[in-house]
């Protein structure tokens, strides 16, 4: 059995300037002293924090020891933890929008102050547009030029796009790219993701252990087919039964276009685009049911569906929808 | 990390439909990483995961799972390359694919 060992590395100082650190370490220890007012079966932490962007501000401060909870308001942007010497776990939680940050066993001699540097990172505030997929359906077999305007990083297409995905459409829905043949069009990029108050006005709550009824009821409204269906469900199903509950809100044509703009010649009869917004939520708040466009087949049609899974802050849900009042 | 799957998919045999499935769903996953290990596994091989029959019994029932596990490039493992052999698909054929992410430190402590 071979075994993997993890070293974690103190680099000193010389090595790299505190900003490369910080970018590299979400946690390191900046010094270790030995103070002789510590009592003997006692020791010192002091966690000083940061972000990424340098915002931080004197509010309250969620960390864990060894798996105990605790809470303090920090001082000087430190958070100083009395504990006994020895091996120990923390945890620390500052913000929605960050990443949680978890040390490694961090080992402390008695009678000895401890320093660390934590720098949270934004993570949560960037999510993927995740598979949106573009379906096409002519009255005749037609060359077809997309052209899309993907707005997000870390962009990731299928099948190949360069400036443009060119290829013959069939009624069928068969998109032909030379040898090879598709069923849609595929692309996915991160993007900002923080649900607006317009956003969050409308919706539905949806049980985990209903998800699947819930989509097809709200897809079989909206227009799709049972492939098209059974691409969207497989996908976002299984993520949606995950939660208690979840907020859902959908957004339809142009108001995709925030995702991506996209630009087909020639021009289809009926383009419908519907992106699924939402996230895991705690409980409910006010929402108004929203009311599911339904799609217009006729002709050369077009689908696309897409969506993101959101960070939806409860707090920020129900200020804002309390200024909408 | 597309084009070594469109490789090996080739290999397996799938089509361009199927591979299109697959490579949307895991590349997207697998590119978070800046290296991943790689296994396939094929039929009765999956049935760690799933036992599966069909009536009437298909002429060629052709499973395919990817194990990966995220790696970094500090982390030393020399696999053998693996051989991908072409599954057969005459007659009533039945393709499953799936995957499984792993974790290497679990990987090596359970293989």
């Amino acid at each position: 059995m071979k075994r993997i060992v993890l070293f974690i590395l103190l680099i000193p100082n010389l090595l790299f300037a505190e900003e490369e650190l910080k970018k590299v370490f979400p946690i390191y220890r900046i010094s270790s002293e030995f103070n002789k007012s510590i009592a003997t079966n006692s020791a010192v932490y002091e966690f000083q924090f940061d972000t990424r962007n340098g915002l931080i501000q004197e509010e309250l401060i969620r960390y864990s020891i060894d798996g105990v909870n605790g809470s303090k308001v920090l001082k000087n942007k430190t958070l100083t933890i009395q504990s006994t010497p020895g091996k120990h776990i923390f945890q620390f939680y500052y913000h929605d929008v960050y990443n949680e940050v978890y040390s490694d066993s961090l080992k402390i001699e008695a009678r000895h102050h401890d320093s660390y540097s934590v720098t949270f990172h934004y993570a949560r505030i960037q999510k993927m547009n995740e598979k949106p997929v573009i379906y096409l359906y002519p009255q005749l077999e037609t060359k077809v030029r997309v052209e899309m305007d993907i707005h997000g990083d870390d962009i990731f297409t299928y099948p190949q796009y360069d400036d443009a995905w060119n290829f013959v459409a069939h009624p069928n829905g068969d998109l032909v790219f030379g040898e090879n043949t598709y069923n849609y069009l595929f692309w996915e990029a991160s993007q900002r993701a923080i649900l607006t108050a317009k956003q969050t006005a409308s919706g539905f709550f949806v049980e985990g252990k209903n998800a699947i009824s819930f989509l097809e009821e709200k897809l079989t409204q909206a227009g799709l087919n049972a492939k098209e269906q059974a691409d969207f469900i497989t996908y976002w199903g299984p993520r949606l039964a995950k939660n208690e509950l979840n907020f859902v809100h959908f957004e339809f044509n142009t108001e995709c276009d925030v995702y991506a703009n996209i630009d087909i010649s020639p021009k289809p009869d009926n383009l419908y685009r519907v992106f699924i917004v939402w996230g895991a939520v705690s409980e409910r708040f006010d929402v108004k049911e929203q009311e599911i466009k339904t799609m217009n087949r006729s002709g050369f049609t077009v689908l696309e569906w897409g969506g993101q899974e959101s960070h939806i802050q409860q707090s920020f849900v129900n200020k804002n929808q309390k200024t909408e009042l | 990390m597309i084009s070594f799957l469109e490789e090996k998919l080739t290999l397996a045999g799938l089509n361009s439909k199927e591979q299109a499935d697959f490579i949307t769903y895991w590349v997207p996953r697998l590119t978070q990483n800046e290296i991943n290990f790689v296994r396939f596994e094929f039929n009765e091989e999956c049935n760690r995961y799933a036992e599966l029959e069909i009536t009437p019994k298909p002429d060629h029932l052709v499973r395919f799972y990817m194990v990966w596990s995220p790696m970094d490039s500090a982390t030393q493992l020399t696999p053998r390359a693996q051989q991908i052999s072409a599954q057969k698909r005459e007659g009533f054929t039945v393709l499953e694919w799936g995957g499984v992410e792993i974790s290497l430190e679990n990987r090596l402590a359970t293989e």
